[in-house]
C-alpha cells in the first residue's frame, strides 16, 4: 500500500525565462547570424533547382552548398532555441558551433584566397555576439570516454579526409583567375570536411557529443551521393558513402549505449 | 580425440582451403580472370564460418539445436573455403591436365552446399537450432534435397572453366544436369522463400533475446545486400573488398548473436581482440592521417613524414590503448566493468531527491537489471518468518536462479534474487561480489521499508480502531444520553405548561433551556465523532447533502458518485472529511463558478474535486494563510488510511484534488 503524496502546484518549467534586454539580444545576434547562412542557402536551393552552373552542381550540393550552410546554420538554431527557453544548450550544439568557426579560421590562414578570412571572419564576430547574447552557456569542459567504436572511424575517416582537405587547400592556393579564385569552392570543400572530421573525432571522445556521429555519417552519405550523381571521383565518393553509412550505424549504437 | 580437436579438425579445411585459395590468388596473380572476384567471397566465408562454427561448438553450454546451427554453418565453411582453393588452383593451372579438369569440375558445384545453406537452412534454424513447425520441417528436407540435386546438376553441366587455360570437366551429362538443377530449383525456391519468411516471422512473434538475435542476423544481411546491390558501381578492387567483408559479417553475426552470453569463459579474450581491432585501426587511422599533413606540410618529403608519424603514431598507442580498453569494458560488460559506477549510481537513485521509500525495491531491481545487464531482478521482503515479492525487474519469463541475503541488524529483511544471463548457468565470482556489495549497501532501506510498513499498519490499526470507536461512542451517545435528554426535555416542558406558579415557571424555563442546550451539545459532539449523515443516509446520500449546502448563486456544484459504496468507517470518514476540505478551500479561495465532485469505486475508492477556479498558486496569496493547512489536512487523512492525495493545477488554471483510498482499514468493513 503506497504512502505517496504529491502536492504538485504547477506544470510549468523549471528554467528561467529570459527578460526581454535578453530575449532582444537574442533576437539580433540571431539575425546577424542566421542572415548569410539562410541567404545562401536559398540562393544555392534556387541555382541546383534552375540548373545555374550545372558546372559546380557538385560545390553547390555540398561545400559551397547545402551542407556546408546546414552545419553552419543548424548548430545556430540549436543555440537560440535552447536560449530562447532560457534553457542551457547542448554541448554538442557548443561543439558544432566552435569546431565550425576553429577549423574555418585556420584552414583559412592556410589559404587566404577568394576572400575566406572575410568569410569566417564574419562568422566567428557574429558566433561571438551570439555567445555572449546566450543567458547560459553550453557546457564544454567535459569528461572524456574514448568510444572504441567510434574512435577507429574517426580516425579512419581523417586518414581519407586529411590528403583530401589538403588537395582542395593546394588547388585553392593555386588558382589565380576564374571563377574559383573569386567563389573560393575548393576551400569550402576543405573546410566542409575538416568540420565533418572534427565532428567525428569529438563524437569519438566526448560521451555528450556521440550524436555528433549520425551529423557527420548524414554529411558523407549526402557527400558520397552528390559525388557519384554529379560526376566526381567514384572512389572518393564510394568510400565517403561507406564511411557515412559506417558513422551512422556507429553513431546510432553509440548514442543508445551512452544514454 | 577430444571434442574440440575433432571440431578444430572439421574447421580446418575451411580455413586452410580459404587462406591457400587467397596466397594461391595473389601468388598467381590471377585476380583477374573470369572467377578471380568469387575466390574472395568464397574464401571469406570458409574461413569466418569455419572458424566462428568451431567457436560456437568449443564453448559448450550450446541446446543441441545451437549446435545444429553450428554444424550447418561448419560444413558451409569447409565446403565454401574448399571451393576457393579448388577455384584459385584451375585458375592457376597453366596446362589442361586431368587433375586440373577434375580441379575445375570440384569447383563447378562445391560452392552450392557452401553458400546455399546461408540462404536456407541457416535462417530456417536461427537463432536456437529448432524447426517449430511442420513448414519449417518440409522447407528444411526440401532444402537438403534440393542443395543436393543442383550439387549434382551443376556438377554434370557441360560448362567449360575459363582460367589460363580452357578446363573442359571431365565428367558431363547436359540431360541429367537440367534434370536435376529443375528438380532443385523447384525445392529450393519455395524453401528459400520460407526460410526468409521465416525469419521475419520470427521477428514479429518473438522478443526479448530471441528478437535481438533475429535484429543481429538481419542487419548483417541487409548490409550484404546493400553491398551486393552496389556491385558495379563501387570500383574494383572496393567492391570485392567490400562484398567479402559483407559476406563475413554474417557468421560474424550468427556467432555473436547466439554465443554472445555464452562466451563467458572467452570474455577475456574477446575483449583484448576487440580492443586490439580498435587499437589497431586508430593507429593506423593517426598514422595515415599524420603522414598526409605532414607530407602535404613538408611538400612530400615522405621519408621525414612517415618517421615523425611513425613515432607520433608509437606516442598515442599507449594512452589511446588504456582508453580503449576501458571503453570496450564499458560496451561489453555495460556497468560491471566499474563496480563501483555500479554501487555509484545505485546510490545517487536512492538518494535522490523526494524518493519514496515505497520505491527503494523497485529502484533496486532497476538497478541491477541495468547495470549489470542481468535478465531478472527480484525483491523479497521477509516479514515475520514469511516471504512475498515486492519488487521485480526485467524479463518475466527469466527464473531467478540466485540468491542474496540482505541483512540487517543480524536479520535477514530480504533476499535479492537474480536470473543469469542466457546461456550462463550460474553468475561468474564478480557478478556475485558485485550484487553480495548491492545487497549489503541497500539492507539498511529495505530495512527502513519494512519498519515504515509496519508503522504505516500500526497507524491505520489505530485509525480503525479509532473510528470504530468513534461510532460507537457516537451511537451510545446518540442513542442514550442524547434520547434521554431528549425525553427530561419534554418532561420539563410539560411541567412548566402544567404550572402557575412564576418562580417554578421560571426556574423549569431556566432547566428546559440547560437540558436543550445539552442537547444540542451532545449533538454538535455526535457530528464531530463522525459526520453528519453517514450513518443515517449512507456515504452519498451524505455527500449529497454536503454538495447541497455547498451551493451559492455563484457555485455550481455537482455531485456523480456510486449509489451504493461498502467501505469501512475511517474510509468513509476520510472521505467526507476530504471532500468537505476541498469544497470548503474552493469556496474560499479558488473564486470558482463551478465544482465537480467524483467518488467511484474499483479496486480502490477513486475521488475526484475539480473546479475551474485561478488555480492554487495565484489562490494561495501571501495574505492567505489558511490554504496550506487545508491541504495538509487532505493529504494527513488519506495518508492515515493508506492513501495518496495528489492536487494539481492545469495549465489553464483550475484545481484538481485526486484521492486514491483503500477500500477499507485495517480490514474493518
Amino acid at each position: 500500500m503506497t504512502t505517496q503524496t504529491e502536492t504538485s502546484i504547477s506544470c510549468q518549467p523549471s528554467t528561467t525565462r529570459p527578460g526581454a534586454a535578453r530575449r532582444t539580444a537574442l533576437v539580433l545576434t540571431g539575425v546577424l547570424t542566421c542572415a548569410l547562412p539562410a541567404m545562401f542557402i536559398l540562393n544555392i536551393s534556387r541555382m541546383l533547382l534552375t540548373g545555374v552552373e550545372t558546372e559546380h552542381r557538385f560545390h553547390q550540393a555540398t561545400g559551397q552548398g547545402l551542407i556546408l550552410f546546414a552545419v553552419w546554420l543548424l548548430p545556430i538554431l540549436g543555440l537560440l532555441r535552447a536560449a530562447w527557453a532560457g534553457a542551457r544548450p547542448s554541448s554538442a550544439a557548443g561543439y558544432q558551433h566552435l569546431a565550425l568557426i576553429g577549423t574555418g579560421a585556420v584552414l583559412a590562414a592556410l589559404a587566404p584566397g577568394g576572400g575566406a578570412p572575410y568569410l569566417v571572419g564574419v562568422i566567428a564576430v557574429g558566433g561571438a555576439l551570439l555567445w555572449w547574447a546566450l543567458p547560459q552557456r553550453p557546457r564544454l569542459r567535459l569528461p572524456v570516454r574514448v568510444n572504441p567504436v567510434l574512435a577507429p572511424v574517426a580516425l579512419l575517416a581523417t586518414a581519407w579526409f586529411v590528403p583530401y582537405a589538403i588537395d582542395q587547400l593546394q588547388r585553392q592556393n593555386a588558382v589565380t583567375v576564374g571563377d574559383h579564385f573569386t567563389n573560393p569552392h575548393f576551400f569550402d570543400m576543405a573546410w566542409l570536411v575538416t568540420v565533418l572530421m572534427a565532428y567525428l573525432i569529438l563524437a569519438a571522445l566526448v560521451p555528450a557529443a556521440r550524436q555528433l556521429a549520425l551529423w557527420t555519417g548524414a554529411a558523407c552519405l549526402v557527400l558520397g551521393t552528390a559525388g557519384l550523381a554529379f560526376g566526381e571521383s567514384t572512389t572518393f565518393s564510394a568510400v565517403t558513402l561507406l564511411l557515412g553509412g559506417v558513422a551512422v550505424v556507429a553513431g546510432i549504437a553509440s548514442a543508445r549505449r551512452d544514454a | 580425440m577430444s571434442f574440440r580437436v575433432l571440431v578444430g579438425a572439421a574447421a580446418l579445411p575451411g580455413v586452410a582451403g580459404g587462406l591457400a585459395a587467397v596466397v594461391v590468388l595473389v601468388t598467381t596473380h590471377t585476380w583477374d580472370l573470369g572467377l578471380g572476384r568469387q575466390v574472395l567471397t568464397d574464401a571469406t566465408t570458409g574461413v569466418a564460418g569455419s572458424l566462428i562454427a568451431a567457436l560456437m561448438l568449443v564453448v559448450g553450454q550450446l541446446s543441441s539445436g545451437a549446435r545444429r546451427l553450428a554444424a550447418v554453418l561448419l560444413v558451409s565453411g569447409a565446403c565454401s573455403g574448399l571451393a576457393a582453393l579448388a577455384t584459385a588452383v584451375a585458375l592457376a593451372a597453366e596446362t589442361a591436365t586431368d587433375a586440373a579438369r577434375v580441379v575445375a569440375q570440384v569447383q563447378s558445384f562445391l560452392w552450392v552446399p557452401g553458400f546455399l545453406p546461408l540462404l536456407t537452412l541457416v535462417p530456417l534454424l536461427y537463432p536456437n537450432g529448432l524447426l517449430p513447425g511442420r513448414l519449417w520441417r518440409y522447407a528444411a528436407r526440401a532444402s537438403v534435397v534440393g542443395t543436393g540435386l543442383l550439387t549434382v546438376g551443376l556438377a554434370l553441366y557441360p560448362e567449360d572453366f575459363v582460367g589460363r587455360v580452357v578446363l573442359i570437366k571431365p565428367v558431363t551429362s547436359e540431360p541429367v544436369a537440367q534434370a536435376a538443377t529443375l528438380s532443385a530449383a523447384l525445392l529450393l525456391v519455395p524453401a528459400v522463400l520460407v526460410a526468409l519468411g521465416g525469419l521475419v516471422v520470427r521477428l514479429r512473434r518473438s522478443s526479448g533475446l530471441e528478437r535481438r538475435q533475429v535484429v543481429v542476423l538481419l542487419a548483417a544481411a541487409a548490409l550484404l545486400a546493400a553491398v551486393t546491390a552496389l556491385q558495379g558501381v563501387i570500383p574494383a578492387p572496393t567492391d570485392v573488398v567490400l562484398q567479402a567483408a559483407a559476406v563475413a559479417l554474417i557468421p560474424l553475426a550468427i556467432g555473436v548473436a547466439v554465443t554472445r552470453h555464452r562466451l563467458y569463459e572467452l570474455d577475456t579474450a574477446v575483449c583484448r581482440a576487440l580492443v586490439a581491432a580498435s587499437l589497431g585501426l586508430c593507429v593506423a587511422g593517426a598514422y595515415l592521417t599524420v603522414f598526409a599533413v605532414l607530407d602535404g606540410v613538408t611538400q612530400h618529403r615522405t621519408g621525414l613524414s612517415a618517421a615523425v608519424a611513425a613515432g607520433l603514431a608509437g606516442v598515442l598507442l599507449q594512452p589511446l590503448g588504456r582508453r580503449l580498453s576501458a571503453g570496450v569494458d564499458r560496451l561489453y560488460y555495460g556497468l560491471r566493468a566499474d563496480p563501483y559506477q555500479v554501487t555509484t549510481r545505485l546510490s545517487a537513485d536512492l538518494t535522490a531527491s523526494g524518493l519514496d521509500v515505497d520505491r527503494v525495491p523497485a529502484v533496486v531491481c532497476a538497478a541491477v537489471v541495468e547495470g549489470l545487464q542481468l535478465p531478472r531482478a527480484e525483491l523479497h521482503l521477509v516479514v515475520r518468518g514469511s516471504v512475498a515479492a515486492i519488487a521485480a525487474a526485467g524479463d518475466e519469463a527469466a527464473q531467478p536462479r540466485e540468491r542474496f541475503e540482505l541483512r540487517h541488524h543480524a536479520e535477514t529483511v530480504a533476499w535479492l534474487e537474480v536470473a543469469p544471463r542466457s546461456g550462463e548457468t550460474a553468475l561468474s565470482e564478480r557478478d556475485r561480489s558485485i550484487l553480495q556489495g548491492i545487497a549489503d549497501q541497500v539492507a539498511p532501506a529495505v530495512a527502513a521499508l519494512h519498519l515504515h510498513r509496519e508503522l504505516q499498519g500500526s497507524r491505520e490499526a489505530l485509525v480503525s480502531a479509532r473510528e470504530a470507536e468513534r461510532f460507537q461512542l457516537r451511537r451510545d451517545l446518540h442513542d442514550g444520553l442524547g434520547a434521554s435528554l431528549a425525553g427530561l426535555r419534554l418532561q420539563l416542558e410539560s411541567a412548566q405548561a402544567l404550572v402557575h406558579e412564576p418562580t417554578v415557571v421560571a426556574l423549569l424555563d431556566r432547566g428546559t433551556r440547560s437540558v436543550a442546550q445539552a442537547v444540542a451539545e451532545v449533538r454538535t459532539l455526535c457530528e464531530d465523532l463522525r459526520p453528519p449523515g453517514i450513518d443515517e443516509l449512507g456515504l452519498p446520500g451524505a455527500l449529497a447533502a454536503l454538495v447541497e449546502r455547498s451551493r451559492s448563486p455563484r457555485l455550481e456544484v455537482s455531485l456523480d458518485v456510486d449509489p451504493v459504496l461498502e467501505l469501512g468507517p475511517a474510509v468513509e470518514v476520510a472521505v467526507y472529511r476530504i471532500v468537505a476540505e476541498a469544497l470548503t478551500n474552493t469556496g474560499k479561495h479558488a473564486q470558482a463558478t463551478r465544482v465537480d465532485v467524483r467518488v467511484h469505486r474499483t479496486d480502490r475508492l477513486e475521488l475526484h474535486v475539480t473546479d475551474d477556479g485561478v488555480g492554487l498558486e495565484r489562490a494561495a496569496g501571501p495574505a492567505d494563510p489558511g490554504t496550506g493547512v487545508g491541504l495538509d489536512s487532505m493529504r494527513r487523512r488519506a495518508e492515515e488510511i493508506g492513501g495518496t492525495l495528489d492536487v494539481t493545477t492545469g495549465s489553464g488554471g483550475g484545481t484538481s484534488v485526486r484521492a486514491r483510498l483503500p477500500l477499507t482499514v485495517g480490514g474493518v468493513l
